[in-house]
Order: structure tokens, then C-alpha cells, then sequence
């Protein structure tokens, strides 16, 4: 198949894309599978001798349970279905910005972009625009630009065995994202070069995990139907190049650290005497500000005063690692009742609550504050001076793993002739409520810190109690 | 079976011959010839290569207040109110350096943007600087493109890319030292590894430039033929006296004690250079001269220089002004709100405040020429009474600094006049925070009369003076008298001698000579060129390179700031129309702060990701 794509938008210059796509499937007595794809990709975004790039894949499949020496356990109702998967794949991307932002940005990144506007101001009475119009150059050119690609593979297995009693899936997963383009800022270039530097294939990442479902379901004779899905995922990754500062000390680099590793001031204890805070290494602003009961926050590289340098990863990334999920329930004569938990490890949050932030008249149950006896750890608030950024430590820092009661529904279904006399189809009569509970360390239930940090008004999870009847006529 | 296979080999042999075939599918990708502009377009006439050339005036920086409040006199010459975190100078006082990188208000900043026209952009120096140069260069590869253009249209092309090149790295260099000189455009295939060269090497790179574009451009380009397009508003274009003037401060900087010792010599004046400067200097002061392009405003209209109220839009800075800042905004940025920023709470209630130091305005001297040795003693020679202390002053004091009694309204009287003695109404004592608390007040870049009553409010424009013509007679002295060896000192290209040169400056302000005891030797005389340059020159955001260079930053009295404390000696009989007329009494000078600063305060800190890319772009050392 082949495509050419012109997409318009008002008066800027339409968007070109070239593809061509083949794809060959194969499948021989539902026992063997084998499929390939190909696709021959153009981007306007590349220079002429870089713009096309060849990205195939394959995937296989043996579905064992079809195999005549599985009759045995077909007919013994003790296997359903059994596959084996693999796949391997390759995959282009040039969607360097945002999908809205298409037209504006991050197009023909290997062109010098000029523009011609703007003027200087001269002139000593009333000064204004001068006649000569700038020409600059508003974004740089890369001739060596191309795809940034992912290397995917997979493997998999479904099963279903005891007549639908138990099914599932288990999935492992290697990607390697290599060409990675690296926006221009983020690139290890000096700032004499006098200008951003165009964006480069300079960065690699390896993520790998696996994911694991399985469903039970079972109906007695009665007609009472148990039933519980639960599923598990687990996905790290690793970023391998991403042209950091070569003489950055490691713990600096992005390199070798997961995509959204967190970073903190470290703290080791309170200052507990004017002799800890003179002596303790000074902050850059507000030093003077310091008090007995403060964090001693540790000059990770000791080089006397604590400043951005000193922020070292800690514990995780704010995307968990391990995501869970998991629901139970059972339906009985019109009456059904159902349960899901959601849960998250391996992720650190920033839960942020500081009491009298700029001289708000907003205090919170922060704890036991630190007193000259050595009871609490808390150091004391500050109403009208400021610590430096430094101060907090770990503090606001939670471990952010929880398992949330995410949804519970009880409910009856009518059902009857006298429905029919009212005009009526079927009725539910429902009970449910969401975000019942929540098992945490973090203090408060804000599941997601996107956005906004909770102390900048990042909005609560609600709990919410619906009653209701379904009604269809 | 044999059909499916069939089928594959069927579509695989297709997209074999598409992929044969496709030689014209990278032509539909290409970008249309419609989009873009022809490739020598920015460079094909005078029209459009001054106009790529003009960016670099869009890329000088605004020193005073690309910001609400900059602070940008980091010497031992103004306090700003301690208790304000978000100022640079509070990170200078304490000897954070990485202020630039970290504080909110101040010059330089770091986090702005090149290539726009937002003011707030223009206080990130280093951002701009590396900009301009990078597009000095492309210009100066790009000369040959200027297909049609008249001899002299060329000349000023080439002349301006030079200037600034040259420009943008002194302007660099003043804060971070010696950097590599970049002449080419570097390339975006390859990170560039060029090594820092020392202040001087790089200098020499300067000078060179400056030469160049020296010998390139017109001395007023209103005299040109391209410049009549533009006649009348061609002050700012860069012109011969520029260049040389601009080279003789690169030299003289290159040749002070602090420049000379980071290029691997000993503190203090390379005489050689000095000499060097000194010619260049009296090339630009006999064109100057001759010509009568540049002039020494006359003293009555010597506050225009720095500042104009209800001006109808003219910019301060009279014939005297050599170089100015951005003009970004010019006409509403004072007002927004610097302004404010010079008046305690009591005469003006918002602004983040600054004030005088005492111990910067004591070297206003006397009238007659006498520096004050120590102003709580009284000085028969000088006739310096500390009864009397404001009385028989330099009369650039009464200009530029307001003292007990001074009127800050129009209608003077008790309520209309200045209370700046301990516990009166402006002082620190009745406002700690906001109050007075030097005991000084600046009315060179702040009308005297600033107050909600007489309008001066509103309608001021400030734009900062980056040299000026007294600033080169200075400038001209000290690097004679170094370079030809004594005060009484001629370069060889002009005809007055250092004394000279400074006594240009008193003569103007009706200041006494520099006294017989100044002139035995160049060494007693830098201590009257120092002086003056402080005096002449203060809060125009020269005085922490002056400490620098000269080496001076972290020996004391150079570390300190101080305050007066005073009592009225007759409160009830007071002289409301002649303030320096009424005697005083238990004048004392209190210490405010005192600095610490070691051998690493002499140059800023470069910043981390660049020294921390390869190992010969050093950090500089102790940071």
C-alpha cells in the first residue's frame, strides 16, 4: 500500500508525509501463525538522503492447544486454549512536538529556519523601530537528522484451561529506543556556540517488563457466578545516552538513571545546636536564616555550600514501576455485587503542605515540630523570612505507593411481566461508590501530582456514593 | 497454501518496484521553494544586510532595569535593603557569585532568551553576547553575498560585524574572563572543544577587530550617504570613535592589575598595554576634538546626562553619551519601577529600596580639589568640617546626592525637605526596613524632586550611559600615566597630558585641579584617578569592575559599606533653604556589612553545564 499525505491547516505550508506499507500474513490449521509487516516511511522533517527508513516486523505464533496430541486434555475439558507468541519490530517516529503543535514546530529540522522581523529601536528623540528589518535565523538546521527508532520485542503466552474456570495472558517485553532526538537545549554543547543547537539522534533508553493477566470465572449450579480478574504490570526503564555533560559526576546524568528520576536535597537529621547550624554547610540564599531544629542537609558533593548540585536521585521516578489492578464478584438471580482495587509501588511522590507559605495564614497537622529536648523532627515554620530551596530535604518526598478500593457496585435487576405492563424494558437498581478507600503512606489522597504540586492546589481524589435506576423502555 | 504464498510473493514484488521507482517521492518530501527564502536573501543589499546586521543592537543589554527592580552597582557604592532575598546584590554582599545564575532582580541574569525584543531578556548578557557573536560571524562569512552595495555600504556592513564582535566578547569578559575567541561559525555537525584563552590573548583578539571596524566606519554616519536614510537617528549606529574608544578600554583593561595577573603576570598594570590604550584612547579624544562629535555636557544641564523628565521622548544623555544601553521600552521602564526604588517608604510608599553608601559618597572631596581624609575630622588644608559637613562640597555632589535637609518637594520647608539625621522622618531609626539607612540619597538616576506632589514620577527616562565622553578623558588619564609613566604623561596621539585630561573633568564641574600632591609620581596620582572616577562616575555601574580590575575588591575599606548617624545642632533655628548652611553634631560612620571575600570573588562563575562539557573551558578558579 502506498500513501502520500498532505495535510492543510489555514495558511501555513501543508505537511507532506510518504509511506509505503506491505504487510503478509500466513496462517496454517489455526496452528501456525506467522505475519510480517514493512513499512517504508518519509518524513519532510529529514534531509533528502535521511528522510526514508525501512521499518519491518515479524511476529509468530503456535497455537499448541490446536496440536492433534492436545486432544487428550481438550477432551478432558482440563485445557481450552494455549498459544506462544513472539514478535520482533522495528518503529520509526518523528513526532518530535506535541500532535497540536504539528504545524508550527519541528518541522524540516534539517533546514535552517530564517525569518525576517523585528527591528531595533535608534534614535535619541523619540526613538522607534528602525527601518532595516532583522533577518535571523529562528531555529537551526540538523542536515544529519533522522528517525528516531524502537527496537520492540515480545513475548507472549495465552492460556485458558478447565472449561473457562481460569484464563490469561503473560507478556515479557524488551524496547530499545535508540536515535532519541534530543532537543537541542538538553544537548552537551558550550554556550559560546551562540545559539540553541539543532535537535540530534543522540539519545538511547532500554525499558523491559512483563505483564500478567488472568480472569477465573465460575458458575455453580445453582446459577450463582463467581468471578475475579486480576492483572499485574511491570515496566523500568533505563536511560543509556543522553548526551549529557561528559564531566557531569554520574550521579548528575541523566544516563544510567530511569526517564523522571526523582532528585532531593538530602537531609540527615535536625541541627540541634547553634554549633550544628554554624557549622553546617551554608546554603546559597538565606543562610542567615538557618535555626537550631533545621534539616542538616547533607553537601552531597562536598564542596562546602549546598546548592542544585547537591540534589542526588532518590528512592524512584514519579511513574510507578508496578501497577495493579484487580476486581471480584459474583451475580446471583438479578442481584450482582462487584469489588476493584487498584495499587502502585516503586514510585515517589511529592506531596507538598507548607504550613505558613508566605506568610499564609494556612496551617497543617504536619507532625511533631523538633524541640531543643530532641522530641519531633520537624523543623519549625516560618512565617515572614524564607530558607533556601534546599531546606525541606526529603521531606515532601512520600513514598508513593498505595492500593486504592477504586469502585464497589451492588445491584438487583428487575425482571417480570408487571415491567412489561408499565412499558417498561428492563430496570436496574443501583448502589455504588468510588474511591472508597485508599492504603498509603503519603498523607493525603492525591493520586496524581501531574500538573500541578499539591500545594499549588492539585486537586483531591473525590469519594463519591451514587444511587440509581437504569431504566430502558 | 499455494495461493497464500502466491499472494506474498505478489505484494512483496510490488513494493520492490514501488521502491525502485521512487526516486521522485524525496522531491515531494522536500520543502516547497515558496516556503523559504532565497539563500543570500539577508545579505543580497544594504537594505537587507543592515537589517540582519541591526539584530546586534537588539542583542546589547539592558544593564539598569531589564527588570522591576535591577540592582547593578555591586561595589561598596549602594545598599539595597537587606532583608529583600530576591536581589543579586544581596548574593554579592554574602559572596554567593552564583547570584547571576539564581537571584531574581539584577544585571547580569541568567534565563533570558536571545533573539527576542522583550526587555526582560535583555538583562541575560551572556545569552545575548554568545548570539551576537555567533551571528557577527555569519555575517563576516556572508560579506561576499552582499551582491549589490556601494563601497561605503559595504564598509559599514563590515565595520559594524566587527565592532561587535570584538564588543560582545569585552562585554563577556568583563564578568567571566578570558574566553575563546570565537571567529568562525562554529559548526552544528561537531561540539566545538576550544580552550579559554587568557584576558589578554583574548584582548588582543579584540583589538584586532576594533581595528578593523575603526578603519571601516564613519565618524557620524549622518555625514554618509547611507546613513541619510536614517538621518537624524544615527546616533546609536556605530561609529570610528566607538571603535577606538572600545579598544583603548579593552587595552587599559587588559593592561589593569587583575586582567595581567589572570593572563600569568603580577598584580598590577602591565605598562605596555597601558601604553597601548593610552594611544588608542587619544586617537578617539582628537577625533572627538576635532570633529566636536562627542561633547562634556555643560554642568547646568549635567543631571541630563543621566536622567530626563517630560522630555516629549528625547533620551538623556546629551552629546556626551558614547554608547548607551537597549532602548527596549525606554520611555515606560524607569517609571516601572525603578523610580521608586531610591526614596525611603516615607516619600514614596512601594519600591524595593537603595541608597548612597556613606562611605562611597565620602569621596566626593572639597570643592577645591581636597579629597576628605576622614570626614568625622576636621581638615584645615581642605577646610573639611564635620560640623559643617556638606558645606563647600565637589559641586557634582549637590547633584547627584541628597543630604540632610535637601528638598524632596517642591514647597521645601519642614515638611517638604529631607529628615535623614537619626530618628527623623526618613531616617532608618523611624522605618528599619524602608527608611534611610545610609543616611544618603541618589538623585542622579532619580529626580530630587520624586514624589507624588510634583509629578517628577512620572515620564523619566533613564538610559544607562555604557560610556560616555568624561568617561574616556578618565579612562585616558589612568592609562597614560601608567603607560607614558607620570601623571604628567602625553600619548603620542594626542596633545594633552593625564593631569590634563582629568582637570577636563573638574573644569566642567568647577572642581579645583588635581592638587601638586597628587602629581610627584603615577602612583599618587591613580589614587585621585580612582577617586575621581568614583565620583564622576557613580551608580552608572562602573565601580565593582573599577574594584576589580584594580584589584581593590577584597581589601578593605573597599569591603565595607557604612551609614551615617547625626544629630541636628539646632533644630529650631533650622536653615530649610541652605541645608549645608546648619551645623550638625556627633556625626559618626556605622558599619552596615562588611564582606568576605578571597581571590575567587574577582570573576563570576561560568556556568556548570559549560565547564563540565570538556576539561579546557575551566571553571574559573574557586567556584
Amino acid at each position: 500500500m502506498f500513501s502520500r499525505l498532505k495535510e492543510a491547516q489555514g495558511s501555513v505550508f501543508p505537511i507532506y508525509r510518504e509511506d509505503w506499507v506491505f504487510r503478509a500474513t500466513y496462517n496454517y490449521a489455526m496452528r501456525y501463525f506467522f505475519e510480517a509487516n514493512g513499512a517504508y516511511n518519509g518524513s519532510e522533517k529529514f534531509g533528502p538522503n535521511y528522510r526514508f527508513a525501512f521499518f519491518p516486523s515479524l511476529s509468530a505464533g503456535w497455537m499448541i492447544s490446536e496440536e492433534p496430541f492436545m486432544n487428550f486434555f481438550k477432551e478432558k475439558k482440563i485445557l481450552d486454549m494455549l498459544k506462544i507468541r513472539a514478535s520482533w519490530g522495528r518503529v520509526g517516529d518523528d513526532s518530535v512536538v506535541a500532535n497540536w503543535q504539528r504545524f508550527t514546530a519541528g518541522r524540516f529540522l534539517y533546514k535552517d529556519q530564517w525569518q525576517n522581523t523585528g527591528n531595533a529601536i535608534m534614535g535619541t528623540v523619540s526613538p522607534d523601530n528602525s527601518p532595516y528589518t532583522f533577518w535571523s535565523i529562528s531555529t537551526l538546521g540538523n542536515p544529519n537528522i533522522s528517525w528516531e527508532t524502537v527496537e520492540k520485542r515480545n513475548l507472549g503466552l495465552d492460556y485458558a484451561f478447565f472449561n473457562g474456570l481460569v484464563a490469561g495472558s503473560v507478556d515479557i517485553f524488551n524496547d530499545t529506543r535508540s536515535d532519541i532526538l534530543v532537543d537541542g537545549g538538553s544537548r552537551a554543547v558550550p554556550s559560546y556556540f551562540g545559539t540553541t543547537p539543532p535537535r540530534a539522534n543522540l539519545g538511547k533508553v532500554n525499558s523491559h517488563g512483563y505483564e500478567l493477566e488472568m480472569r477465573l470465572n465460575y458458575v455453580f449450579a445453582n446459577g450463582l457466578r463467581l468471578w475475579a480478574n486480576g492483572s499485574m504490570t511491570h515496566a523500568v526503564n533505563e536511560v543509556k545516552f543522553k548526551d549529557d555533560a561528559p564531566l557531569l559526576p554520574d550521579y548528575q546524568k541523566s544516563a544510567g538513571h530511569t526517564i523522571d528520576q526523582v532528585y532531593s536535597y538530602i537531609d540527615h537529621g535536625n541541627l540541634a545546636t547553634w554549633d550544628d547550624v554554624i557549622g553546617s554547610s551554608a546554603w546559597t540564599t538565606n543562610n542567615n536564616n538557618k535555626l537550631p531544629g533545621d534539616y542538616n542537609i547533607i553537601d552531597f558533593n562536598g564542596d562546602g555550600v549546598v546548592d542544585t548540585d547537591d540534589k542526588a536521585p532518590y528512592q524512584y521516578s514519579t511513574t510507578p514501576q508496578n501497577t495493579y489492578s484487580a476486581s471480584a464478584g459474583f451475580e446471583w438471580k438479578g442481584f450482582s455485587l462487584y469489588a476493584q482495587f487498584y495499587g502502585v509501588n516503586n514510585v515517589t511522590r511529592e506531596v507538598n503542605f507548607p504550613t505558613f507559605r508566605s506568610t499564609a495564614h494556612v496551617a497543617y497537622v504536619e507532625g511533631e515540630y523538633w524541640t531543643p529536648d530532641g522530641s519531633g523532627v520537624l523543623p519549625t515554620p516560618r512565617w515572614g523570612t524564607t530558607v533556601d530551596a534546599a531546606a525541606s530535604g526529603t521531606r515532601y518526598w512520600y513514598d508513593g505507593s498505595y492500593v486504592r478500593l477504586k469502585n464497589v457496585e451492588l445491584s438487583y435487576t428487575f425482571k417480570g411481566e408487571w415491567l412489561k405492563k408499565l412499558g417498561v424494558n428492563t430496570a436496574r437498581l443501583y448502589l455504588n461508590g468510588d474511591n472508597l478507600y485508599m492504603w498509603t503512606t503519603m498523607p493525603d489522597d492525591r493520586e496524581s501530582n501531574t500538573g500541578y504540586s499539591s500545594s499549588d492546589g492539585a486537586y483531591p481524589t473525590v469519594r463519591r456514593f451514587n444511587i440509581g435506576i437504569d431504566i430502558t423502555l | 497454501m499455494n495461493i497464500t504464498l502466491n499472494k506474498i510473493f505478489l505484494i512483496s514484488s510490488l513494493a520492490v518496484s514501488g521502491m525502485i521507482g521512487m526516486t521522485s517521492c524525496t522531491d515531494y518530501l522536500n520543502k516547497s521553494p515558496e516556503s523559504d527564502y532565497a539563500e543570500n536573501d539577508p545579505y543580497k543589499n544594504f537594505t537587507n544586510f543592515q537589517g540582519f546586521t541591526e539584530e546586534l543592537y537588539n542583542c546589547i543589554p539592558i544593564v539598569s532595569n531589564s527588570e522591576y527592580h535591577t540592582c547593578f552597582n555591586y561595589g561598596e557604592d549602594v545598599y539595597w535593603e537587606p532583608q529583600e532575598t530576591r536581589l543579586q546584590t544581596l548574593n554579592v554582599d554574602n559572596g554567593d557569585f552564583w547570584g547571576w545564575t539564581t537571584a531574581y532582580y539584577g544585571y547580569p541574569r541568567s534565563g533570558g532568551s536571545a533573539g527576542t525584543s522583550t526587555r526582560r531578556d535583555k538583562g541575560d548578557l551572556w545569552t545575548n553576547a554568545w548570539y551576537a557573536i555567533r551571528k557577527a560571524n555569519l555575517g563576516i562569512a556572508n560579506l561576499d553575498n552582499m551582491v549589490s552595495g556601494t563601497e561605503e555600504e559595504r564598509n559599514l556592513i563590515e565595520g559594524q560585524l566587527y565592532f561587535f564582535r570584538a564588543w560582545f566578547h569585552f562585554m563577556i569578559m568583563e564578568w567571566w574572563g578570558g574566553m575563546p575567541y570565537i571567529d568562525t561559525v562554529l559548526s552544528t555537525d561537531v561540539s566545538p572543544t576550544l580552550p579559554r584563552l587568557t584576558w589578554q590573548e583574548c584582548a588582543e583578539k579584540c583589538v584586532a577587530d576594533f581595528d578593523k571596524a575603526a578603519s571601516l566606519l564613519p565618524v557620524d554616519w549622518d555625514e554618509t550617504t547611507a546613513g541619510k536614510v536614517t538621518l537624524g537617528k544615527n546616533n546609536m549606529r556605530i561609529n570610528k570613535i566607538m571603535a577606538l574608544a572600545y579598544k583603548g578600554k579593552t587595552l587599559l583593561w587588559a593592561g589593569s592589575p587583575l586582567m595581567n595577573w589572570s593572563s600569568g603576570g603580577e598584580k598590577e598594570y602591565n605598562v605596555e598595554l597601558c601604553k597601548r590604550a593610552a594611544d588608542a584612547f587619544g586617537q578617539a579624544l582628537a577625533l572627538t576634538e576635532q570633529t566636536g562629535r562627542y561633547e562634556l555636557a555643560d554642568f547646568s544641564k549635567y543631571n541630563d546626562i543621566f536622567l530626563l523628565h517630560n522630555s516629549n521622548g528625547t533620551i538623556n544623555g546629551l552629546k556626551e553619551a558614547i554608547f548607551q544601553e537597549n532602548l527596549i521600552d525606554y520611555s515606560s521602564r524607569w517609571r516601572w519601577n525603578m523610580i521608586n526604588d531610591f526614596r525611603p517608604q516615607s516619600i514614596e510608599s512601594s519600591g524595593i529600596k537603595n541608597f548612597p553608601t556613606a562611605n562611597y559618597v565620602n569621596y566626593f572631596g572639597m570643592q577645591n580639589g581636597y579629597p576628605i581624609a576622614d570626614m568625622t575630622k576636621a581638615d584645615a588644608e581642605s577646610g573639611y568640617d564635620p560640623s559643617y559637613p556638606w558645606k563647600n562640597r565637589d559641586p557634582r555632589f549637590y547633584k547627584v546626592i541628597m543630604f540632610d535637609g535637601v528638598k524632596f518637594k517642591s514647597s521645601g520647608g519642614a515638611g517638604g525637605t529631607v529628615e535623614l539625621f537619626t530618628n527623623g522622618r526618613e531616617s532608618e531609626e523611624k522605618d528599619p526596613k524602608k527608611g534611610c539607612f545610609t543616611g544618603y540619597m541618589n538623585s542622579k538616576l532619580c529626580p530630587q524632586l520624586m514624589n507624588t506632589v510634583d509629578g517628577y514620577k512620572e515620564n523619566n527616562i533613564m538610559v544607562l550611559n555604557l560610556m560616555r565622553l568624561a568617561d574616556v578623558y578618565l579612562m585616558y588619564a589612568e592609562a597614560t600615566a601608567v603607560g607614558y609613566g607620570s601623571p604628567q604623561g602625553v600619548s603620542s596621539t594626542y596633545s594633552h597630558s593625564a593631569v590634563d585630561a582629568i582637570n577636563k573633568v573638574r573644569d566642567r564641574a568647577g572642581v579645583g585641579h588635581v592638587l601638586d600632591k597628587f602629581l610627584g609620581n603615577t602612583s599618587d596620582f591613580l589614587s585621585e584617578v580612582r577617586r575621581e572616577r568614583a565620583v564622576e562616575l557613580a551608580f552608572e555601574g562602573f565601580r565593582f569592575m573599577d574594584l576589580r580590575r584594580w584589584m581593590l575588591l577584597t581589601q578593605s575599606p573597599y569591603t565595607k559599606k557604612t551609614k551615617i548617624e547625626f544629630d541636628r545642632a539646632d533644630p529650631n533655628n533650622y536653615n530649610y533653604d541652605a541645608p549645608e548652611e546648619n551645623q550638625i553634631k556627633n556625626l559618626r560612620e556605622v558599619v552596615l556589612l562588611e564582606r568576605q571575600y578571597t581571590d575567587r570573588h574577582y570573576w563570576y562563575p561560568l556556568p556548570r553545564k559549560d565547564v563540565n562539557i570538556y576539561e579546557g573551558f575551566n571553571q574559573n578558579p574557586g567556584w
